[in-house]
């Protein structure tokens, strides 16, 4: 009996292939849609979808002569390195997409790259920060900057603007992201006088922080550096202020996600992190993307969302420029691009994955982000 | 000295939710001797069910939101018992902790697409100012709902443990523990015996959640990790024993704390498990547990 | 309870020699044929992939299979001993040994293999030794949590070696597996782990699952026995550690938790506990669900795609209920059960 039912079963999964689309761009997206970070995934899949339905209510992409239809296959990697293989193998031979965007953690990010680089589909992952993702690798790019970078502006705003000489820090040992902007910043730190009075860790799921918080707050750091992620930080603060650490708070890019003010309301209140843009930008397209989004999806696209935004219009170019939805051109043409203006600031690849791209620094008041100062690197 | 002290106010704290999370397991192993590997889904959900409750009831206070949360959770303990354990007592036992797996990530899904993936958090029912005279007296910072969490907790758990040592249901519960063949014929109905323990231990849970909620944050996917957390907890007191789960709790709360604040964050689990893997060479069936037969 | 009666027609020695044979001399034209590209609708390099984490899963399944399923005990640490042998093999290939590309295509990876999957199970079989050494004086429930511990200790030891990369994990170990490499570490531990069971080493072991205190009467060194079962189920466990490191070519601390742990329990008992045959339909089953599910929902209600997590677990508990014992539980194919016994 078994063994019919499982022959039956067997022709359905050769269901989903198909071939390469005749006029369509194929793009697939590997986006934490559930896990930890699924927030995050959310609006991935939104900022995907926008850009989707952008192109083809323009009446598609002129490619070549011919004018193809956009179309995205989103595809659930649950933040876990393992189910990304997965998923980018299914997109690249079971989807047939010529070119893949994600995922967005730097570990899941890291998991699909050599997948990708050996298949020769160019990835474009908008969020990942973390360095070796991108190292050593011809087809992988990233629309963001890179966590030495973010980890250096967010220790010199602390030593400059903050004027503060000892900084703590709490940040989640079992992610690489988190990781790597701590030390950066411990070093960076050093360099311009600091001291470092706590480097303390937990890991992730971890609630409650009070045991590190109330080492720290003994420590009587200037400063306080959270690099972790939005679904964290707000707990982080709330226990800290319970403690009675009255510090001016800092974090990085991985605060940006309207969760944070929604779960730490007011207690976020004065608290300032790097980031990729801010909504406050005057640059009109950047605000127009806003706009839609905001329309459409009823909230402010986080950074992630506006990187995903322009990871797929870098690819809409690239496809342009190269003439055919083909993935070897359209890796060519992605690396020549320069100059591009985005959403989240200017791209251009310098004959690596890394984009040269400047931060920024958001304040948050009275529970929105507002613009602090810019940093170029 | 101030640290210190903070420290175990903030060990006691977070023991009181193992604590009472924990329980759960322990009436439940000591009846059908089933690790229900559900119950952690079910504290998330008991957590849920009062942010649920506390969003669209606003005006209601704690009192009246927590026994409700209380109710409907275990409500989904009894159903999850009949619907999913219920059948499976007689087949082999670990096709039932198979089974409660699959019950647990079912409902860890279920809260994500119903409720949304999003951290949140209970809004504070619980009044978070100061205790001023007993700051002043310990140096440390004490809040009302630190203090609330920690006694209401532990009147929780002394309630059980007079239903359980001073009521016929109690001696009842005791007796299937004992020996579950021979209860029914002395004209104990086994399966309510069974569905009344699924419901303590499930709103037990739920308080826990909902203090988990205030006090920290809720997401769909937590009660995995403070799942098995605080089944360990149960083991190292010796599971089966509600003294014996209270006492594991806290000591596991105390060991995580201090590790994270005396040696190194980073050691946290290594220490806190190495510690149980010792503890349980030198008394291999928890602190209060009864001695194992060889095997169950 | 114990194993049912051999079928009269379990086929000889030649016949197993032939389909183990046959099914290797499969898999080295499949992935040969597929990395050229020949009909690249059937031969999808998407369905090697599932094929190969199958492999892998099988192997840890099938190892799995012997603490739990033949020995009866309730092991919770898998996953760690996986690691263990990941980190191994993953050290040795890319940090010892020279890469692959400096050495003859084919036989040069194969020349990497064989070092590093013996050191990945090597590594594996010290730690299960260690474990198995703990879990002597306890049973049952107790010995679940030690191995459960074990697990999360060997977790949080790796995140704190920053020569390995700490938490961030490992990167840049070269790929010197394929489809074709890890079919035959899987036929291999299959014929062990089928001949190990069928041996006076699997009577013990079923011995002792049946009634410790009897066995013990009959002369059974019920320890002997334990630490044996577990040094040889994180051996392979290790195999299947090695192989995924030198296929991912990237691994995190965080992928030998206790999720991972949970996996495999889960493929295990959907499948059926003391059976071989059970271990590989378990994989074969829980892999191509989830996948149909991904295709399924993507190709008919992509709006749905997110219920996929929901679904899975359902079919397991109704899986569950239906059939207790798994799918295949105390039963065998033909062509894996024993011959010739009474």
């Amino acid at each position: 009996m078994t063994k019919t039912a499982w022959t039956a079963l067997l022709p359905l999964l050769l269901l989903g292939a198909c071939k390469p689309g005749g006029n369509e761009l194929k793009i697939g997206v590997s986006a934490p849609l559930t896990g930890d970070i699924s927030a995050l995934g959310q609006s991935t899949k939104n900022a995907a979808l926008l850009a989707q339905d952008e192109a083809n209510a323009a009446g598609g992409l002129s490619v070549g002569g011919k004018t193809l239809k956009v179309r995205f296959v989103v595809e659930d990697d649950e933040n876990k390195p393992e189910s990304t293989a997965t998923v980018f193998q299914k997109l690249i031979n079971q989807d047939r997409v010529v070119a893949i965007i994600g995922s967005q953690s730097s570990k899941c990010a890291n998991a699909g790259a050599p997948i990708a680089e050996s298949a020769g589909i160019p990835q474009v992952t908008p969020w990942a920060t973390n360095p070796n993702v991108t190292k050593g690798r011809k087809f992988v790019f990233r629309a963001c900057f890179i966590d030495p970078f973010q980890g250096k502006v967010v220790a010199q705003f602390a030593a400059g603007r903050l004027k503060a000489r000892t900084a703590a820090v709490l940040y989640d040992i079992a992610s690489d992201y988190n990781k790597g902007i701590a030390e950066v910043f411990r070093d960076e730190f050093a360099k311009l006088g600091g001291t470092l009075a706590g480097f303390e860790t937990y890991n992730t799921k971890d609630t409650d922080f009070s045991a590190q918080l109330t080492k720290i707050k003994a420590a009587k750091p200037d400063v306080l550096f959270l690099p972790n992620y939005f679904n964290e930080v707000p707990l982080q603060v709330q226990q800290a202020r319970k403690l009675g650490i009255t510090a001016p708070i800092l974090g990085g890019d991985g605060w940006d996600n309207p969760e944070l003010v929604k779960l730490g309301g007011g207690v976020m209140d004065g608290a300032s992190f790097s980031n990729h843009y801010s909504p406050d930008t005057s640059d009109p397209g950047a605000q127009a993307f806003i706009a839609k989004y905001k329309a459409r999806f009823g909230s402010v696209p986080d950074a992630a969302a506006a990187l995903t935004y322009d990871a797929a219009q870098l690819l809409f170019k690239a496809a342009g420029t190269a003439g055919k939805a083909e993935p070897r051109a359209l890796r060519d043409a992605l690396a020549a691009t320069s100059g591009f203006k985005g959403v989240t600031g200017t791209i251009t690849y310098g004959g690596s994955g890394d984009p040269v791209k400047g931060a920024v620094m958001i304040r948050i008041e009275n529970g929105r982000f507002v613009f602090d100062s810019a940093v170029n690197p | 000295m101030e640290t210190v002290v903070q420290q175990l106010l903030n060990a006691a704290q977070l023991g009181a939710v193992y604590a009472l999370i924990a329980l759960g397991y322990s009436m439940v192993y000591g009846v059908i001797r089933l690790i229900n590997f559900a119950h952690g889904d079910i504290f998330m959900v008991g957590g849920f069910a009062g942010l649920l409750l506390a969003l669209r009831f606003t005006w209601m206070p704690l009192w009246a939101l927590m026994p409700l949360a209380m109710l409907l959770t275990a409500l989904l303990g009894v159903a999850i018992e009949r619907v999913a354990y219920r059948r499976l007592r007689q087949a082999q036992r670990m096709s039932l902790v198979i089974t409660a797996l699959g019950v647990g990530i079912f409902l860890e899904n279920l809260v994500r697409l119903g409720v949304g993936p999003e951290t949140r958090q209970i809004p504070s029912r619980m009044p978070t100012t100061p205790v001023a005279w007993l700051q002043d007296a310990l140096g440390v910072s004490v809040t009302w709902d630190k203090l609330l969490i920690i006694f209401v907790s532990l009147a929780l758990m002394a309630l059980l443990w007079a239903v359980v040592h001073r009521t016929l249901l109690g001696t009842a519960m005791r007796a299937v523990a004992d020996d579950k063949d021979v209860v029914p014929l002395m004209g104990v109905n086994l399966n309510r015996v069974i569905a009344v323990t699924f419901a303590i231990g499930s709103a037990l849970a739920a308080a826990g959640g909902v203090f988990f909620g205030q006090a920290y944050s809720l997401d769909p996917y937590m009660g995995i990790d403070l799942g098995w957390k605080a089944f360990i907890a149960a083991v190292i007191g010796g599971i089966g024993s509600i003294e014996g789960a209270v006492l594991g709790s806290f000591l596991l709360a105390g060991v995580e704390v201090l590790t994270v604040a005396y040696l190194s964050s980073n050691l946290k689990n290594g220490i806190a498990f190495g510690l149980l893997i010792l503890l349980l060479l030198i008394w291999p069936s928890g602190l209060l547990g009864r001695p194992a037969s060889k095997k169950v | 309870m114990l194993a049912p009666p051999p079928s009269p027609r379990a086929p000889g020695p030649w016949a197993l020699r032939g389909l183990v044979l046959g099914t290797l001399a499969l898999a080295v034209a499949l992935q040969l044929m597929t990395e050229a590209g020949i009909l690249p609708e059937v031969l999808n390099p998407y369905y090697l992939h599932l094929l190969t984490v199958v492999g892998m899963n099988i192997i840890l399944v099938a190892s799995l299979n012997l603490l739990n399923g033949y020995l009866g005990e309730f092991a919770l640490g898998h996953a760690g001993f996986m690691g263990v042998g990941a980190y191994a093999a993953a050290l040795l290939a890319a940090r010892v040994l020279p890469p692959p590309s400096s050495l003859p295509p084919f036989l040069g990876p194969l020349l990497l293999l064989l070092p590093t999957l013996a050191a990945a199970m090597a590594a594996a079989a010290a730690a299960g030794y260690l474990v198995g050494r703990a879990t002597f004086k306890t049973v049952g429930d107790y010995l679940s949590i030690i191995t459960l511990g074990f697990n999360m200790i060997i977790v949080n030891v790796i995140q704190n070696i920053d020569a390995v990369g700490g938490p961030r994990g490992f990167t840049g170990i070269p790929r010197n597996t394929g489809f074709a490499a890890v079919a035959a570490c899987t036929l291999l531990t299959l014929a062990v782990l089928r001949a190990l069971v069928q041996s006076s080493y699997g009577r013990v072991w079923l011995s002792i699952r049946e009634n410790p205190l009897a066995a013990e009467v009959m002369g059974v060194d019920v320890n002997r026995a334990k630490l044996q079962a577990f040094t040889i189920a994180a051996a392979f466990a290790g195999l299947a550690g090695g192989l995924w490191a030198q296929y991912q070519q990237f691994i995190t601390p965080r992928s030998f938790d206790y999720i991972k742990t949970t996996e495999i329990l889960v493929m295990l008992y959907l499948g059926g506990m003391a059976s071989l045959s059970g271990s590989i339909l378990g994989v074969v089953a829980y892999t191509l669900m989830m996948e149909l599910l991904r295709n399924l929902l993507g190709a008919f209600a992509p709006q749905l795609a997110e219920w996929r997590m929901i679904l899975s677990p359902l079919i397991l508990i109704l899986v569950m209920l239906t059939r207790p014992s798994g799918l295949m539980g105390h039963r065998e194919w033909r062509w894996l059960r024993p011959r010739g016994r009474s």
